[in-house]
């Protein structure tokens, strides 16, 4: 099998280092350069340079690390690579770009709008993945989200996140709690005992409001309930919203927000890293962000969101997500760059841009988290049912704006859930 | 005039407190800036920002590009449109008042009215993303405004000159650029430094059309910037690569702003 | 004067074909566009289906869209009314002989010469932020504790936020255009006016303001483009998802033709309509202008 010999790993410290030097990756500082997987192994010659459109900005963690992958792939394979990296304007000219028949030969988004709206434009690697052995390096949740979505695998997921309530493992311990609650009653208990140990329970930005308005409800009712209450405009039909409201008003008026949540993101999020607020609803890329922002030496763990009573979906459910890399179905070059793909998302170099951004590896097989979300991968095993961006709660674009709108006022106390509803309610009709 | 002075003070005092504190920003790291410390300097001055700024990021690059853009482009302005503001302004034809209507029209057509087609346009020529196209639409675009402002400057020009011209036996073309085009010169001194700042700063055209990295001017290469440094948490390098994209614009502007105020201030706008 | 045909057309020929290339044959476009179904911009014509008024239904009733709108008439309304106090008030004890005249017209300009990006860089993440920010410092020194705990950049308050932000900025601009204005105001006017013992307020009242009709007749439709083409700040006060606060047409138009994080299903027929309806709307504003300001050209 060909993944035998591709992944036919050597590491040598020496050789490592003496390829980097040549490889030119630039950016990185000196000390961590010691230990970076070489791969050898037999690759496809690509005649022309593979194209590969990134999502990441110039400079970021994430394309610093993923260009060292790159140019150790093009040591081993001999293929030249050209990337662009395109930032959040991807999403905008992709499809435009690819219509034109730009050359792309890989291009990358958030996997889901790969799958969905970007889907047409790319080729299915279900092939490809069989003969690599793909489906054993792969977390099957991805990947058969995306299955579902486009009905074959028209995206490789990578950097995936795990979601639920990340903490500051210090001010448990400051509030004597051992033990992370599983239910809504055991939750609001931690909270009193945290807010009486002199912290702020927990921190929202505005970002994110949907996103907990929308864990929540989804506990009640299933995410295609959600879609369901914000497609066709059943805020005041559905009575758990009413109850989800009144649950995120108890909060607000027990005080266990932070007095500056919702605030404008990070400023919420990193007064965990100043040790004065000790939760978050969120998802595993707040440790990171936080640290980098603050500066702080925290202990993080994170636990599923709390399951409600009467509730649909229990603790096993939770929003899981990741970026992906697509090839253009009118890339010529399909082999090497699924071979390119394999060799950023699998394996050893997937292990080291997990570790370089603080990222949830995409193969299973490097079951080392980074250290710093290393106490998130039991929540994350754990989960079996896998919830969509904000558990539905943005399905309907025109809503998202509103539903984020009304779910700050709800947040910071300038409404009741009672208005909460009604508001809703009127702005679908 | 002490309360005038004052009140311009108050003004002027907010955005000088601003820039000091982006500058000390620039200098301090994420942490202390969170923390509100950001003027105390407790860890010294990080001057490594701005070497992350700018080696990690294509600053040089977005300047070159908006110089590029801005310097050809406003230069082609002149060439293109003092000729035609010329000749709409002295000569009276068939057509020539619905030309100048329809400048002034296009003036205020807001421009999502006209990218569709051009994306088009330009996605089927494979285009996207050149200068050349990003060139050729500043000056398409800035075209209305550049030949109405000089159409009045040129009418407010005393006839006698081509007339002595023409008893001389020149050609119109000749005294056109032999004596009318010097003559409406602070004219188009102003018009040129305006389409410069104006192309210099655009913003949605080159989103828009210049999607490589290379190829983007100083507005976006800031935005793309702003949001990796975002990504990073690295706030002292991101106000860094923002003091890196005000200063050179800033500096040039207290060498010349008496000759851009004088341009708005005495130039041939209507009042 | 003598026409020289060949010279016209050399002189006019560029000027025409830019014009029919990039504003006559793409309003044409766009206009035909906004009744058809076209779901990229990329689309050829014999893609599209005629879908009647369908685009324009759709943008109607998307609750966005109106939001767009309604926030777009707000900043060219109060931010113009704003805007346009505060650069003739400037303009006018700029223009009375001050101290330094020449260094506050400078000062005030520098906005509008750095890149936009930059500007709201600051405003967002320092004079807006709650815990360190200029404003919070300001309210906090001043001992109004309520204030100083303004979430400036909450729902509540981020168009303020933003529209604050820009006029800012543009003020500079409007105040060099009145200060021209007055400044061609010949002082003979005022001294006759002096000698009829007129004050200051006066002078202001019966002189300055009726001459410079034409003046405030060029700023607000300057002011007018300027806000339609409303895109950045907007882009740069919410850059991860457009929110009610800050949403106008430009931003939701670029979302339709291009996706956006919520945006899955792109509509370039519905991004033209949008642009159909923001154009009427520019020219409705213009006709107005003209009716009730009057172009006097007053010779003086």
């Amino acid at each position: 099998m060909k993944k035998k010999q591709f992944i036919a790993v050597l590491l040598s410290a020496a050789i490592a280092a003496t390829l980097l030097a040549g490889c030119g990756s630039g950016g990185e500082t000196g000390q961590e350069q010691e230990d970076k997987p070489q791969v050898s192994g037999d690759f496809t010659k690509a005649d022309e340079p593979i194209v590969y459109w990134s999502m990441w900005d110039a400079g970021s963690n994430s394309a610093v690390a993923i260009q060292e992958a790159i140019d150790a792939y093009c040591e081993a394979s001999g293929n030249e690579v050209q990337v662009e990296w395109k930032g959040r304007d991807i999403q905008t000219i992709i499809g435009a770009s690819i219509d034109a028949g730009e050359q792309i030969d890989i291009y990358e988004d958030d996997f889901q709008r790969l799958s969905t709206t970007f889907a047409d434009y790319a080729l299915p690697l279900d092939d490809m993945a069989e003969e690599y052995g793909y489906f054993d390096k792969s977390n099957e949740a991805l990947t058969s989200a995306v299955e579902g979505w486009a009905g074959s695998l028209k995206c490789i997921p990578y950097q995936g996140y795990a979601s639920g309530v990340i903490y500051n493992k210090a001010a448990f311990e400051a509030a004597g709690i051992e033990k992370e609650p599983e239910t809504w009653e055991e939750f609001l208990d931690v909270c009193q005992k945290i807010k009486d140990a002199g912290y702020n329970p927990l921190a929202l930005d505005s970002a994110y409001t949907t996103l907990n308005l929308g864990y929540h409800l989804a506990r009640y009712i299933g995410q295609d309930g959600v879609k369901d209450v914000v497609d066709n405009g059943k805020w005041a039909e559905t009575p758990e919203v009413l109850q989800m409201a009144q649950d995120m008003e108890e909060l607000v008026s027990k005080g266990y927000f932070s007095e500056y949540a919702p605030g404008a993101f990070p400023e919420c999020e990193n007064e965990i890293g100043y040790d004065e607020t000790a939760m978050i609803v969120n998802a595993s890329w707040i440790p990171d962000e936080v640290t980098n922002n603050t500066g702080c030496d925290l202990e993080w763990g994170m636990f599923s969101y709390p399951s409600v009573e009467g509730g649909v979906d229990g603790t096993e459910a939770m929003m899981v997500g990741a970026q992906g890399m697509s090839i253009n179905k009118k890339s010529e070059n399909a082999q090497a760059a699924f071979e390119l793909m394999m060799f950023i998302t699998t394996g050893e170099w997937d292990a080291e841009i997990a570790s370089q951004t603080n990222a949830i590896p995409a193969d299973p097989a490097n079951g080392e988290w980074p250290e710093i979300i290393q106490d998130f991968k039991p929540a994350f095993d754990q989960a079996t049912k896998g919830y969509e961006w904000a558990c539905g709660m943005e399905n309907n674009a025109d809503m998202t704006p509103i539903i984020s709108e009304w779910g700050n006022k709800l947040f910071g106390g300038e409404c009741t859930a009672q208005e909460f509803v009604d508001g809703l309610e009127a702005a679908s009709n | 005039m002490l309360p005038c002075h004052i009140l311009l003070w108050l003004w002027i005092g907010f955005a000088i407190v601003c820039v000091l504190w982006i500058l000390a920003a620039s200098l301090s790291t994420s942490g202390e800036i969170f923390r509100g410390e950001a003027l105390k300097f407790a860890t010294g001055f990080h001057f490594e920002n701005y070497i992350k700024a700018w080696t990690q990021q294509n600053i040089s690059v977005y300047f070159m590009n908006s110089l590029i853009y801005a310097s050809i482009s406003s230069a082609l302005l002149i060439v293109i449109c003092a000729p035609a503001a010329y000749v709409l302004a002295r000569y009276t034809f068939l057509g020539n008042k619905a030309m100048k209507s329809g400048l002034v029209m296009a003036m205020s057509i807001p421009s999502i009215m006209i990218i569709l087609p051009i994306l088009n346009i330009t996605t089927a020529l494979k285009i996207n993303g050149t200068r050349g196209l990003l060139i050729f639409l500043y000056v398409a675009v800035s075209v209305p405004y550049t030949v109405t402002f000089l159409l009045d400057f040129f009418s407010h020009l005393s006839r006698t000159y081509e007339e002595a011209a023409a008893i001389d036996g020149c050609s119109p073309i000749k005294t056109f650029w032999k004596i009318m085009f010097p003559l409406a010169q602070p004219g188009i001194i102003t018009v040129t430094i305006f389409n410069f700042l104006g192309i210099w700063n655009e913003y949605f055209m080159s989103l828009v059309f210049a999607s490589v990295d290379a190829k983007r001017s100083v507005g976006v290469g800031l935005f793309t910037i702003v949001s990796a440094m975002k990504q990073n948490g690295d706030y002292g390098a991101m106000f860094a690569a923002v003091v890196i994209v005000f200063l050179p614009t800033f500096l040039i502007y207290l060498l010349l702003s008496q000759k851009v105020i004088a341009g708005v201030t005495g130039g041939g706008i209507k009042g | 004067m003598k026409k020289d045909k060949k010279m016209m057309v050399l002189f006019l020929g560029p000027v025409v074909i830019l014009f029919a290339a990039v504003f006559v044959y793409p309003i044409i476009r766009t206009i035909m566009m906004s009744f058809f179904a076209v779901e990229r911009p990329s689309m050829k014509i014999a893609e599209w289906s005629f879908n009647g008024f369908d685009n324009y239904m759709k943008i109607f009733e998307s609750s966005f869209f109106k939001t767009s709108m309604v926030n777009l008439l707000k900043i060219w309304l109060i931010g113009g009314i704003f805007v346009l106090c505060i650069a003739l008030l400037f303009a006018v004890i700029l223009t009375s002989k001050i101290r330094f005249s020449k260094f506050y017209k400078a000062a005030i300009y520098v906005p509008n010469v750095i890149s936009a990006v930059a500007v709201a860089t600051m405003w967002i993440y320092y004079v807006y932020n709650q815990r360190f920010g200029l404003l919070h410092n300001i309210f906090a020194a001043l001992g109004l504790e309520e204030l100083s705990k303004t979430k400036w950049l909450g729902a509540d308050m981020i168009f303020w936020a933003m529209l604050f932000a820009f006029c800012f900025s543009a003020v500079g601009y409007y105040m060099l255009i009145f200060i021209s204005g007055i400044e061609k105001i010949p002082s003979d006017l005022y001294e006759a006016v002096l000698i009829d013992g007129a004050g200051k307020f006066k002078q202001f009242w019966y002189i300055t303001l009726p001459l410079l009709k034409g003046v405030f007749k060029t700023n607000i439709t300057f002011w007018t483009i300027n806000t339609t083409a409303f895109f950045v700040w907007t882009k740069m006060f919410s850059p991860i998802q457009s929110e009610n606060g800050t949403i106008v047409p430009l931003v939701y138009m670029y979302e339709m033709i291009f996706g956006s994080k919520t945006i899955r299903t792109t509509d370039a027929g519905a991004g033209a309509a949008i642009g159909c309806v923001l154009t009427v709307c520019v020219m409705i504003v213009f006709l107005l202008i003209n009716r009730f300001i009057k172009d006097d050209d007053l010779e003086y």
